[in-house]
């Protein structure tokens, strides 16, 4: 005992995570504050800038000719510019935020001195901001997933390292003897990350490898941020929340491990899907698709697991509005994957690669779930390491209820808009003598959904400015601090233990 | 946003160390098993090894040889090696899908081959098509500008080349392939035209030519 | 071993498994991909594109032309490639072989522009470069209707200094496009290359691997008898 403590000690001078000496998540929370705030703060103002880039790229698919004389704003760039923005802004500082704190948590351990990993968070935002310019300056790469400059990989690298290098301190310095399901999908996006980053940043932009073996490596790598990084955090999170919303442990806890493998071994061939009918060699195209069947089993280990656990629970737990963004996040989950691996049977690929409708299955991952359980999640921690609570809760409803209708409505208009544009466009409508669909009037057709998709982007800009001012009015209200405060900090049993 | 009143089940005190001590039992101790086999590992068990199933066999009959060469993931580079099943061409099926391809010749000759009146001259019927081999064949290698007498009626245009190194770059098979189909359709009745030709044609009547003739240059070649 | 070393072990194998897979093995056989000599013709396969264009690719990844366009080719059959004129063949590896950054694309929101420069060859009566200039300053020029945004930027509307440049386009646009009098309008640097890319963009060379296509059994003993054309 005397050891610990002495290196507890130690670590607390240099600022390194430590063992919390407390059992309640108190010292945790108030240690983690500085760090999650910067975290969400960014990814707040990034979320903001994105969907803006969104609004404008989506006016511009059936409107051409807005602000179609700027040349920064031009489709190609501003569309690189909302998806890295969106990504490596919002996505990854709620990332960032969601494992330091869970980590945290269960680890039960304290984050230590903040003040190097806010730099680095400065860092990794400064490299999303210079990624951003350079994609609007013309200096962007075209590759979806990956569309900033060769200048901002190094920045991101070495700020995610020292992220990454923290959180995994943090996990080390925990003195909980058993590990839950989240620390293993958290450690293992944390592991798996910079693997696939900086291969793909050698293998694509410093030292480009030779013909489509960038198609492959492109592939492998904008497949693995799905489910190599974004969906193991978002499991995990999943996996603790909702557990802690409805007061009940998780339905069938015993599967989860086999989830988990089966993910880790499939989830990272899958990329091959991406380059069906592709000029690389078939067998990799084959060995992706059968993996993407294989993944049927992390997905049926995730339903059993959420599913049961959120329909058996009390509805009174169920009102709370973290939940609902989290079970809207776990039903998304289970469906874009199903739709996932329909849309990889090179039958069904013939017809929709390249449509809207691979656009819409993406959304519903990226958005439906990765986002919205970020929400949820981010809705419940901050309460916790501010020790306030929110101002205005039915703003939180507000921002429910706006995402989930405006995700609902671009990924049902883009799925429509895919299902006609890949009938017309890869195949003979009028029967095998046919004449082909002249391309101009297949862009007519998809019109009215493109306008569809503006407007969903319209309701996510309000749910966006939700957000920001539910995050920006909890951080700079004059509430009070004490533990004393009212129940919305805590689950109603850890006030009531109190 | 308060939970109002509830019964907790089963997660003591809501801390996470109960959360994770709990879960920990949880794995430990499995529930006392039922009458016979719980479904759900089982079901698991069951979805796992007819997904291994489904999974490989689908991996073994697309693997396209595990060769890199090969992009098609029904061609299996075994049974194709052995003697020339290599896909045999229907040369007048593959000239109509060369001549009917956007750009190509359909665009001015048209689908019927009946051309424009006045402006692009009919294939159909036409001397021009079923009269000398090395005549239509240079025609089509290097194109044609000027006047040109068809059928009777004169035209004055431009017919661009279609050969070896030209903006098309159809090599000597392709540009077999349409002749050959353009010599029997629309009524037309001659000969098919062989790659050989217009190999021979190209390399040794017309060495070097990378203009394009004229009507009466072509009239003085046999 | 103890427990999370085992655990970081599984998770780097897992990883490591789809990188070896996906990645390395490729990267070793494509090593030994070359550009093919054709006898016949004596160049070598595939051609280098002239420095314009390769100058080209570079505005074209720089404007994201990617996001709407993608450029491979699938094989006949597998969609309707081949029947929107779009390539007669599937795309192989070895098309890609002199390409600094490859760029296939991954939404159709515009056509596939693989073999773009051999479809707009020829265009009767019509110099397939103006097509292409026609095109990028106002899409709706040459195909109304289109959603594909204006490049109006590429291109630059300037007094007339001495001689009208040759390079002038105005006379290829209709009256509403007129810019005032003794003004031209004159295709920048970016423009040109671009389309001296655009032209460029043509696979027209059948590759020994371009015949490693299935052909179902019915057909190879009936030659002649095919509906159609689905052979290379």
């Amino acid at each position: 005992m005397a050891s610990l403590s002495s290196q507890i000690s130690t670590s607390r001078g240099v600022g390194l995570p430590v063992a919390s000496p407390n059992a309640d998540g108190g010292s945790i929370d108030a240690s983690a504050r500085l760090p999650v705030l910067l975290f969400v703060s960014a990814s707040a103002g990034w979320l903001l800038i994105g969907t803006v880039f969104a609004l404008i790229s989506s006016f511009k698919l059936h409107a051409p000719g807005f602000l179609g004389d700027v040349e920064m704003l031009t489709f190609g760039r501003v569309k690189g510019a909302e998806s890295a923005v969106l990504t490596y802004g919002w996505g990854f500082n709620a990332a960032f935020a969601l494992v330091l704190w869970l980590l945290a948590r269960l680890s039960r351990a304290e984050i230590g001195k903040p003040i190097l990993l806010l730099v680095a968070g400065l860092f990794w935002n400064f490299g999303v901001l210079l990624g951003m310019l350079g994609i609007l300056a013309g200096h962007g790469t075209s590759l979806e997933w990956m569309e900033m400059p060769g200048y901002a990989g190094p920045l991101l690298f070495g700020a995610y390292l020292f992220i990454g290098t923290w959180a995994l301190l943090t996990f080390r310095a925990g003195r909980s003897s058993q590990v839950y399901i989240t620390q293993w999908y958290l450690l293992a996006a944390l592991l798996w990350f910079p693997w696939i980053f900086s291969i793909a940043q050698i293998m694509l932009l410093i030292d480009p490898a030779r013909g489509t073996i960038q198609s492959l490596v492109h592939g492998w790598y904008s497949h693995g941020l799905l489910t190599l990084w974004f969906g193991p955090i978002g499991i995990g999170a999943i996996y603790y929340f909702l557990p802690k919303l409805l007061s009940r442990p998780i339905s069938n806890y015993y599967l989860s491990g086999y989830g988990f493998w089966t993910l880790a071994i499939f989830g990272g061939w899958v990329g091959a899907t991406r380059l069906i009918g592709g000029p690389v060699p078939a067998w990799v195209v084959t060995s992706g698709i059968a993996a993407s069947f294989m993944l049927a089993v992390p997905i049926v280990v995730l339903a059993v697991n959420f599913f049961p656990t959120m329909i058996g629970s009390p509805a009174a737990l169920r009102r709370d509005w973290s939940f609902h963004f989290i079970a809207v996040g776990a039903v998304a989950l289970v469906g874009a994957s199903m739709v996932a691996m329909v849309l990889n049977l090179r039958g069904v690929a013939s017809v929709f690669q390249f449509t809207f409708l691979q656009t819409a299955q993406s959304n519903l991952t990226t958005y439906g779930f990765f986002s919205m359980v970020a929400f949820g999640s981010l809705y419940y921690i901050l309460p916790r390491v501010t020790g306030r609570s929110f101002p205005l809760p039915s703003l939180l409803g507000f921002h429910f209820w706006t995402s989930s209708i405006g995700c609902g409505l671009s990924v049902a208009g883009l799925a429509l808009a895919g299902y006609e544009q890949g009938i017309a466009m890869n195949t003979l409508p009028g029967g095998p003598e046919s004449a082909v669909v002249p391309f101009l009037d297949i862009v007519q057709r998809l019109l009215p959904y493109l306008f569809t998709q503006t407007l969903a982007t319209v309701v996510l800009v309000a749910a966006h400015l939700a957000f920001v001012v539910n995050v920006g009015w909890l951080i700079l209200s004059c509430a009070d601090r004490t533990s004393a405060a009212p129940s919305a900090l805590r689950t109603p049993l850890e006030a009531a233990a109190r | 946003m308060s939970a109002g009143p509830h019964q907790p089940n089963g997660l003591g005190d809501g801390s996470d160390e109960n959360l994770q001590s709990i879960h920990a039992d949880l794995l430990k101790n499995k529930p006392e098993p039922k009458d016979g086999y719980s479904v759900l590992p089982l079901f698991l068990l069951g979805l796992l090894s007819s997904l291994v199933f489904v999974g490989s066999i689908y991996f073994v009959h697309y693997r396209g040889g595990i060769d890199p060469m090969v992009y098609d993931e029904r061609f299996d580079p075994k049974t194709a090696a052995k003697g020339g099943a290599a896909a045999q061409i229907d040369p007048i099926a593959a000239g109509k899908r060369l001549y009917n391809q956007p750009g190509a010749c359909v665009t001015c000759h048209q689908a019927n081959g009946m051309g424009i009146p006045g402006v692009f001259p009919p294939l159909a019927a036409s001397e021009w098509v079923f009269g000398s081999e090395d005549r239509l064949i240079l025609l089509v290698l290097h194109g044609l500008s000027g006047e040109i007498k068809v059928k009777g009626n004169t035209y004055n245009g431009v017919m661009p080349a279609f050969g070896l190194g030209s903006g098309y770059n159809w090599n000597d098979e392709k540009v077999a392939h349409v002749l050959t189909y353009i010599r029997q359709e629309w009524g037309n009745a001659a000969a098919a035209v062989a790659t050989a030709k217009i190999t021979e044609v190209r390399t040794q009547t017309a060495a070097g030519r990378n203009t394009p003739w004229t009507a009466v240059e072509l009239e003085t070649i046999p | 071993m103890n427990r999370s070393s085992l655990f970081f072990l599984g998770v780097f194998v897992a990883l490591a498994a789809s990188w070896t897979g996906i990645v390395l093995v490729n990267q070793l056989s494509y090593g030994q991909l070359t550009t093919v000599v054709d006898a016949t013709e004596g160049l070598a396969f595939p051609q280098a594109i002239p420095g314009t264009g390769q100058q080209g690719r570079s505005v074209y990844r720089d404007l994201g032309c990617a996001a709407c366009h993608t450029q491979q080719v699938r094989r006949p059959g597998f969609g309707i490639d081949d029947k929107r004129g779009w390539g007669d063949r599937q795309s192989v590896a070895r098309d890609y072989l002199l390409e600094p950054h490859v760029l296939i694309g991954t939404h159709r929101i515009g056509p596939d522009l693989r073999n773009v420069g051999a479809r707009k060859d020829g265009l009767a009566g019509r110099d397939g470069r103006e097509w292409y200039l026609r095109h990028l300053y106002d899409p709706q020029l040459t195909s109304p209707g289109s959603i594909m945004p204006s490049y109006k930027f590429l291109f630059e509307t300037r007094k007339i200094v001495g001689q009208p440049s040759p390079k002038a386009i105005q006379g290829l646009l209709p009256a509403a496009y007129q810019p005032v009098r003794g003004h031209e309008i004159v295709p920048t640097a970016r423009a040109e290359t671009l389309v001296s890319y655009l032209m460029n963009l043509k696979d027209t060379y059948a590759y020994p691997e371009s015949r490693n296509v299935f052909v179902p059994k019915a057909s190879t003993e009936a030659a002649g008898q095919t509906v159609g054309g689905n052979q290379p």
